[in-house]
Formats: structure tokens, C-alpha cells, sequence
């Protein structure tokens, strides 16, 4: 019941992002016609009339929006006038090299960051304690494509042990998909790790601090006193509710993710939204960009959704309240 | 009878931002299978920080030095590693706490908060804990106890927590069991029924327990002996009747005081019950105390005299069984 | 004082004395006494003081064009008189593009930051303050705000309204308030709870003055330090969007200065490397300050 009225909330959300950005498109200066037979190469008058038929430009601005909605159930997010191609397909191919990027930050991240600050929240005043505060701070003030062309040139002039631009090497096209793999892998290091760093300074600082304030609550000194070893009440009863907040972060913060995997997308050429969205811009290419902006929305809003029902799982006490 | 617990002259320091602190001083009591020992004092007075030494749950962090013997049976509780420590606690000393809102893990059923003590104490299979924890629920009188094994604890009322509280605490049967203010955060009716639980708990496990109360009304019904505490040192000691009928540390007379006299033909009538006496100011904050050259209460005490506020008194033997520290008893 | 309701100096027995004395004096005199004794907060004002008296007065001394070829492109650092950091790309003077894309870099930062703050105290203080259908209706443009990503809806405003630095401040503006919003919010369902606020009503205030003369002050701490971080955060977003080619490109910024170099970090690394510090060290000193801040305005922190 519950899962059923998020779901409808958020298709009103998305229906929202669809509308006030498609309006907002159509406030920009220039003849979208004249933009697309610029693309193609000349404009005439009757090449005009044309394009503004076959996209249905030449209708009022709220059918095409309705036009645009019943297309977009439908899966279908119009074509693109810069690639000539449908929207949907450009973003299908584009969008797993994002998914995996924004994926591998937030598993390095969280897998990463928690233990460091809960091992920091042991010895709330220890020299790991200093260096989780320390690493924050850095993480928090440093541009991410900055760090990122940082690692370009660490990487690619001093130790060359990753490569630091695209996706794939095109020279193993040919190799088995296991191969193609480790290869995409190895590609995927830099640029993960890249992303990751602000996360992961971000959530251990959060893991620290949470993990001090549950472990100065009464129920670990209740663990302590049913003669449970450090080990069990420091990972079993406290990790879990020190991790409740971690949770609601990092489902709160996946629009900001998103938003570095961007920055970190164009220093590295990862193929993948970001880069996508980018030319669209400097094309002025609305399908493209409105389809983009669709899709992260999307992601957002079940990225939250995931959140919390992880949440959920972890803490009973939502449960019954609903 | 051989005595169970046997503390002798427990020295408490702290490591403070003011320097080294004592914040137990030369505790000394024994504790028999089966009795109840009382322990009063305000806050502050030690009362709960001694429960805490009892069961090793002070930060090691803030420990400057600990002194003193505590033996269970035979065997020093302050020369055990810890990790022999863990065997005993929680299952042959057990503490209830004085929060039941908190004292529980919210994000664990109830079921699992209650085997966990007895897998991890007794040699048992889970089904065989599963059921030992209905048992142990329904003792502790919480109806349907099966349904309350999948149950959290924030499905349950504060009374009901402090039962699961209890039902884990004598899970395994202990010989000792702490009760660090049980009730202060209940309904006094909810009070009563945890203390007539506990009563029916210490007759039939022949548990020992160390109640710690700033109620003397509550000791005055539960307690066979009783401490009172001041500024983290016993100041009277003796058998309950003796402390109720002849206190003779002027901080005792003011605790017993306050027991709240109520008339029930006067509540009847509408009035309010007698005034509580109150005792006028407060414990002096801990750092002040290592500083302290005379007597903790001077600060406060009706009687006090010149004595007072240069020599620390000692511990006056009144007879076989009260003891007190105060100078007004030096003849 | 009755035994049985003691005072809480015994829960907390390491410091008595001080709390009692620290409730005589001001609240904002403490917090400021607590903020200049933290070390790191006052390095942080000391690190942002400079970067902004550079970009100030820096020019005064030291007034090249930054867009301007001026010698060989890719000459190092130290090597060439005239040219402290060496020259970019196109043999454009760094260190004059570092003086004069400071100043943008900040104003940016701070102006999105002051719209940021307004923006969501504004609708933050509605929601939390009216409740009920008010709130419900603010919440929810709260989290379609935060549900699209906030770099590409930026970006596509940009794209829309010509890359202006007012446009770019819009932008900012527009996609971080939601935080704040929800801080406020959270702060006006607390405090209009509280007794002061009743009495207010009883003797018969308006909403307005409530609001803004009653529950705001209360509220101020902690929106203090998020308008401090948010300086941080629009910083980042501004250098980013330059980065990505979408400021102003007539209008020199630290981003812009990063970005334009990008393709050839192979070949000189310092023109990307000495902008990047700057805004790090920015970044850095802005929430240095927004932590002693929250230390400052936090008691039960300061106990640590």
C-alpha cells in the first residue's frame, strides 16, 4: 500500500520535472526549427514547414507537452536533432557506463568510509579519529574534477598503471567478454575512486560521529552487562544503529552524486550521461537534454526509494508508523 | 551463611580536567545469598558509580586507579582478566538499569534480546532459548508472552520494557543481581508491581540484590541491610531496622525525613499530602570533594560543629551491625 | 532542593562549575568566545581573509589582463622573470588569471550562497511555522527540487538563459536551497512549540513579527553555519559549471581557468594544479569556519 502511494508520488514528481523543464526549453532563444535544419545543413522555408510537422512544433505549447507525456510512457523521449537518433536509444547506451560509475562510487564509498569511521569512533580522540576528521575536511573542499585531472597526471606521466581516459581499450574488441571485463574494470578505477573520495570522506566523518553517540547509549551499556565481547556490542548493537543515518544520507545525496559523476565523466571521457547531456547542451539539443534531465530523475527518485526501504529494513521502528 | 559478595575498601579515581578525583571512597559491605541490600544516597552520592565498578562498565578511559577487593565466592572480580569477567557477568551478576525507554536495542526483537544473554551464557540450542525466553517473559508477567518474543521495544510500555529488562537480567539465574534505581522512570503503580516482582524473584531464585534507591520508602519495605551513601562514601551502615529506627549520621535523619508521611485521611480531604522535608543545598561537585579536608556533609549538616570542617570523621562502630561516620558519635 | 529532583551537575560530574557559569553570559558573547579560542576556525578566517584580500587589492599591484597572450605558452613556474607561475596553454599570464578570476569565483560564491540561504530560510520558515496544507504543499516543492539533479538542471537554466554570472547565481540559487529549507523548517516546527512562542501569542503578536522576531533569532545558529557552508558548497558549483565551459566566458574564474587547460595537463600541469588549490583552499577555509561555528554554537560539543 505504502510502496504503491510512493510510486504514484513519485510519477507526479517526474510528470513535475517533465513540465516545468520542457516550459523552460521552450522559453529558450532561437527557432528550434531553424536550430535543427541548422544541424542538418540548410533552412529553407518549406524544409521549416517540415520540421515543424514532423516534431510537432507547429502545435500549441500545451499539446505538444501532452504529446510529449503520452510519448514518454511509452518510452519513446522523441529524437534528437543533433545525433538523429532516438533519444531512448542514445540514452541506452549511455546509461550503463553512468549507473556503473555512480554504483562503484557508492560501494567504495560506503564500504570504505563506515568501517573507517567506526573504527575512528572507538578512539574518539585517536590518531585515526584525527586523520578521519582531516580526510573530510580535504574531501569535502576539493573540486572533484580537480582531483580527478590530478590523478590524469599522477597516472598517466608518473606511474602509469591505469589508464586514464575512456571506457574500454577498442584494441580488445575482439577478446573474450571476460577479458572485456577486467579491461572495462581497470578502466573504471580512476574514475570511481575519484568520485567516491568527497562520499567517502563524508560518510566516515558521519559514521564517526554517529557511532560515538550510540555508543555512549544505554543499550550498549546493556549489551556490555549481558557479557557480550567488545567485538559483538561494538559491531552487532551498535553498527546497525549508527548506520541509520549513513543510509538517509546517501539516499539524500544521490542527486549531488550524479552531479560529480558529471564533472568526473568529462576528465576521464567516460561515455556515459553526463557526457551526453553536455553536448546536448552545446548543440542545443532539447529532446536530448530533456531525456537526460527525465532519466536522472528517475534514478533519484528510486535511488530514495531504495534508501528508504533500507532504512526500513534496519530499523523496526518506521515499520508500524507508516 | 558464607558471604557471597565481600567488598572491601574500594577506591574509586577518576582522571578529570581538574586532575585525579576520588570518586569512591573506602567502600566496604557484604552481601549474603538471598538478601537484599539497599543502597541510598541523592544523586551523585556514588551510589550508582559503585553498581558500575561492581560490573567493570566504567569507561576505562576516565579510570585513574581502582583499589580494593571485590571477591564473588573466592574469587577477586578486580585481579579477573576480562575476558573471565565476561563469563560471570550477566549471568552470575546481572544489573537492571534505570532507563527501561533506552536500556533496550531498538533495532532487535525483543526474542533476540533475551536468547542472546542465554546463548551466549548457557549451552543451548536456539529452540531451547526460544522457549526459556517464553518462560522467562511470562515470569516477569507480561501477557501473551509468545507474541511479545517477535515484539520491539518500541511496542512496549516502559513497565513492560523493565519486565523484559528483568527477564533478561535473571535469565541465567545469577547469584547477584543489581537493580540501579528500577522503577524512578514508572508509574507508581507500575513501581510497586516491579518491586513485588522482584521480591517473588529473590524468594525463589535466592537472589542477592543490591537495590539502589534515593527512596528510603522503597527500602524501608524491600531492604534487610542498608548503605547510605554520600559524596561516593558510605556515611551510615547497618540492619534496616536499625537505620529506620536509630540513624544516627545527621544525613540519614534528613533521608529518612523525606519519606513522604501520607495521610491517607488528609488525601482523602482533599489536602495535599505533609510538606517532603527537604535537605538544603546540594552534593558538592566531585572536584571540589579531593580538595575537601573535613567532612563531605559539613557543607550541609544541621549539627555540624568546628571538627567538622577540618578532620574527614571516621567510620564509628555503633555496634555489632551499624557503623556511621560522623564526629557527633566520637565519645 | 528537594532529593529526589537533584540537579543534573551530578550526571556530568567532570564540570559543574563551569556550566553553571557559562549561563550568565550571553549566548552569542559565549558562542563568539568559544569560535575564536578553536584553533582551526581562526585559521580558516585567516586563509579566507587573504584569498579575498588577493583578489581585492591584488589587482592594484598587479593589473595584467589575464586573457591576454602575453609570452610562450607552457613556460614553468620560476622560470621566466615577469611570470611568477608560468603561462597557460595560449602563453597567458597565470597569476594575473588567478588574481582577477578570484574576485568572480567569490562573488559568485557568496552572492548564490545569500540567494541560497533567503530562498530556503524563506520557505522553510512558512512551512514550519503554517503547517498543516502550507506545509505540506512547500515540502513537496521542496523534494522536486531536490529530486533533479542539481548540476544538470543548472546547466540546462544556463543553457536556456545565456551563461551570465546573474544567470549562474539564479542557477545556484535555484538547486540548493532545498537543504536549508528543510534545516529551517525542522528549527520552526521545534521553537513554535515552545512556551516563549505561546506568550508571544497570547499578548497578542502577528504571524510576521512571531516569525521574524520571535522563533528567527532562535533559529539563527544553525542556519548561521549552513549559510557559511553553502558559501562552500556555491563555490564548488560555480567551479564546476566554469570547468564545464558553462560560466561566463568573458568573465575569468578559477573554473574557467582549470577547464580551459584541461586538454593539456600532459603538457603543463600548473595552469589546472594552482587554480584547484585556490579553490580548495577556499572551500577549506569556509568550512573551517562553518565547524567552529557549529562547535561554537553547540554546548554540548564544547564539553569534548
Amino acid at each position: 500500500m505504502n510502496i504503491l502511494r510512493r510510486v504514484f508520488s513519485g510519477l507526479l514528481l517526474i510528470i513535475g520535472v517533465i513540465a516545468l523543464n520542457f516550459f523552460l526549453l521552450q522559453l529558450a532563444p532561437g527557432d528550434t526549427a531553424e536550430a535543427i535544419a541548422g544541424s542538418m545543413g540548410g533552412a529553407s522555408e518549406e524544409l521549416l514547414a517540415e520540421i515543424r510537422q514532423t516534431y510537432g512544433l507547429d502545435k500549441p505549447v500545451l499539446s505538444q507537452l501532452f504529446i510529449y507525456l503520452g510519448d514518454v510512457i511509452t518510452f519513446d523521449l522523441g529524437t534528437s536533432y543533433f545525433y538523429n537518433q532516438p533519444v531512448s536509444s542514445l540514452i541506452a547506451q549511455r546509461i550503463g557506463p553512468t549507473i556503473l560509475l555512480v554504483l562503484s562510487a557508492i560501494f567504495l564509498s560506503l564500504c570504505i568510509g563506515v568501517p573507517l569511521g567506526v573504527m575512528a569512533a572507538e578512539k574518539p580522540s585517536g590518531g585515526l579519529s584525527y586523520s578521519v576528521t582531516l580526510l573530510a575536511l580535504v574531501g569535502y573542499a576539493t573540486p572533484v574534477f580537480w582531483s580527478g585531472l590530478m590523478f590524469v597526471i599522477f597516472f598517466a606521466s608518473v606511474i602509469p598503471i591505469f589508464p586514464v581516459q575512456g571506457f574500454e581499450d577498442i584494441s580488445l574488441r575482439k577478446a573474450s567478454f571476460f577479458v572485456r571485463s577486467l579491461d572495462v574494470l581497470h578502466h573504471l578505477i580512476l574514475p570511481a575512486i575519484t568520485l567516491a573520495i568527497i562520499y567517502l570522506a563524508q560518510y566516515s566523518r558521519m559514521a564517526r560521529a554517529s557511532m560515538i553517540e550510540t555508543l555512549s547509549s544505554d543499550y550498549i551499556r546493556t549489551a556490555r552487562a549481558k557479557g557480550l565481547s567488545e567485538l559483538t556490542v561494538v559491531y552487532k548493537h551498535g553498527l546497525r544503529n549508527a548506520v541509520l543515518p549513513i543510509i538517509t544520507l546517501a539516499g539524500l545525496q544521490f542527486g549531488n552524486l550524479l552531479s560529480g559523476a558529471i564533472l568526473v565523466e568529462t576528465v576521464f571521457n567516460w561515455p556515459g550521461l553526463g557526457r551526453l547531456i553536455f553536448d546536448a547542451i552545446l548543440a542545443r539539443d532539447y529532446p536530448t537534454i530533456l531525456g537526460v534531465l527525465i532519466i536522472s530523475s528517475v534514478m533519484v527518485i528510486v535511488a530514495n526509494m531504495l534508501s528508504d526501504m533500507g532504512y526500513r529494513l534496519a530499523d523496526p521502528r518506521i515499520l508500524k508508523q507508516g | 551463611m558464607a558471604d557471597l559478595l565481600k567488598i572491601e575498601n574500594l577506591e574509586l579515581k577518576f582522571n578529570t580536567r581538574h586532575g585525579i578525583v576520588k570518586v569512591l571512597d573506602n567502600i566496604s559491605f557484604t552481601l549474603k545469598p538471598g538478601e537484599i541490600f539497599g543502597v541510598a544516597g541523592e544523586s551523585g552520592s556514588g551510589k550508582s558509580m559503585t553498581a558500575m565498578a561492581l560490573m567493570r562498565l566504567i569507561d576505562k578511559k576516565l579510570i585513574h586507579s581502582i583499589q580494593g577487593k571485590i571477591f564473588f565466592r573466592d574469587t577477586n572480580l578486580l585481579e579477573l582478566p576480562e575476558k573471565e569477567f565476561r563469563k560471570l557477568r550477566g549471568n552470575k551478576i546481572a544489573m537492571i538499569f534505570q532507563e527501561p525507554m533506552t536500556s533496550l536495542n531498538p533495532v532487535f526483537s525483543i526474542g533476540f534480546q533475551i536468547t542472546e544473554t542465554l546463548l551466549l551464557h548457557q549451552n543451548l540450542k536456539p529452540k531451547e532459548a526460544d522457549e526459556k525466553a517464553i518462560d522467562l517473559l511470562a515470569r516477569v508477567g507480561l501477557p501473551d508472552p509468545k507474541k511479545r518474543l517477535k515484539n520491539y521495544p518500541h511496542e512496549l510500555s516502559g513497565g513492560q520494557r523493565q519486565r523484559v529488562m528483568i527477564a533478561m537480567a535473571i535469565s541465567c539465574r545469577p547469584d547477584v543481581l543489581i537493580a540501579d534505581e528500577p522503577t524512578t522512570a514508572l508509574d507508581t503503580t507500575v513501581q510497586a508491581q516491579i518491586f513485588d516482582l522482584l521480591l517473588d524473584i529473590q524468594q525463589e531464585l535466592n537472589t542477592a540484590i543490591i537495590l539502589i534507591t534515593h527512596d528510603m520508602g522503597v527500602l524501608a519495605q524491600m531492604a534487610d541491610e542498608i548503605a547510605v551513601m554520600y559524596a561516593g562514601r558510605i556515611v551510615e551502615q547497618g540492619l534496616r531496622d536499625q537505620i529506620l529506627d536509630t540513624p544516627e549520621h545527621p544525613y540519614t535523619q534528613s533521608l529518612i525525613a523525606c519519606i513522604p508521611k501520607v495521610d491517607v485521611r488528609a488525601e482523602a480531604a482533599g489536602k495535599p499530602p505533609a510538606d517532603l522535608s527537604e535537605i538544603a543545598g546540594v552534593v558538592p561537585p566531585l572536584a571540589e570533594l579531593s580538595t575537601l579536608k573535613g567532612c563531605s556533609f559539613a557543607g550541609r549538616c544541621p549539627k555540624v560543629f568546628d571538627t567538622c570542617s577540618t578532620l574527614k570523621p571516621p567510620h564509628f562502630r555503633l555496634n555489632k551491625t551499624q557503623t556511621a561516620a560522623c564526629h557527633l558519635l566520637e565519645k | 532542593m528537594n532529593v529526589k529532583n537533584n540537579s543534573k551537575n551530578s550526571k556530568n560530574p567532570k564540570n559543574p562549575k563551569k556550566s553553571f557559569s557559562e549561563k550568565t553570559q550571553s549566548p552569542l558573547k559565549e558562542a563568539w568566545s568559544v569560535f575564536i579560542r578553536n584553533k582551526s576556525a581562526i585559521a580558516g578566517l585567516f586563509i579566507l581573509g587573504a584569498i579575498i584580500l588577493l583578489t581585492l587589492y591584488g589587482q592594484l599591484f598587479y593589473g595584467e589582463d589575464p586573457f591576454e597572450i602575453k609570452w610562450l605558452p607552457f613556460t614553468s613556474p620560476g622560470t621566466e622573470p615577469g611570470f611568477l607561475l608560468g603561462t597557460d596553454y595560449l602563453g597567458r599570464d597565470l597569476l594575473a588569471g588567478l588574481i582577477k578570476g578570484g574576485g568572480p569565483t567569490l562573488a559568485v560564491g557568496f552572492s548564490a550562497a545569500t540567494l541560497t540561504t533567503l530562498i530556503g530560510m524563506s520557505m522553510g520558515a512558512f512551512a514550519g511555522f503554517f503547517g498543516g496544507k502550507i506545509d505540506a504543499f512547500l515540502v513537496k516543492i521542496t523534494e522536486f527540487f531536490q529530486v533533479l539533479p542539481a548540476l544538470l538542471f543548472a546547466m540546462v537554466l544556463i543553457a536556456v538563459f545565456s551563461p551570465k554570472v546573474i544567470t549562474i547565481v539564479l542557477a545556484i540559487g535555484m538547486v540548493s536551497w532545498p537543504a536549508t529549507a528543510r534545516l529551517t523548517r525542522t528549527e520552526f516546527l521545534r521553537i513554535r512549540e515552545l512556551e516563549y512562542v505561546t506568550a508571544a501569542r497570547s499578548i497578542g503578536m502577528n504571524n510576521f513579527r512571531i516569525m521574524f522576531s520571535v522563533i528567527l533569532p532562535n533559529a539563527l545558529p544553525p542556519l548561521i553555519v549552513s549559510a557559511t557552508l553553502s558559501v562552500g558548497i556555491a563555490i564548488l558549483f560555480e567551479s564546476g559549471l566554469s570547468f564545464l565551459g558553462l560560466g561566463d566566458p568573458n568573465v575569468m574564474s578559477w573554473g574557467l581557468m582549470i577547464g580551459s587547460n584541461r586538454n593539456y595537463i600532459l603538457e603543463a600541469w600548473w595552469p589546472v594544479a594552482v587554480p584547484g588549490v585556490f579553490i580548495f583552499l577556499t572551500v577549506l577555509s569556509v568550512s573551517l569556519i562553518g565547524d567552529g561555528l557549529t562547535d561554537a554554537f553547540n554546548p554540548k560539543l564544547r564539553e569534548r
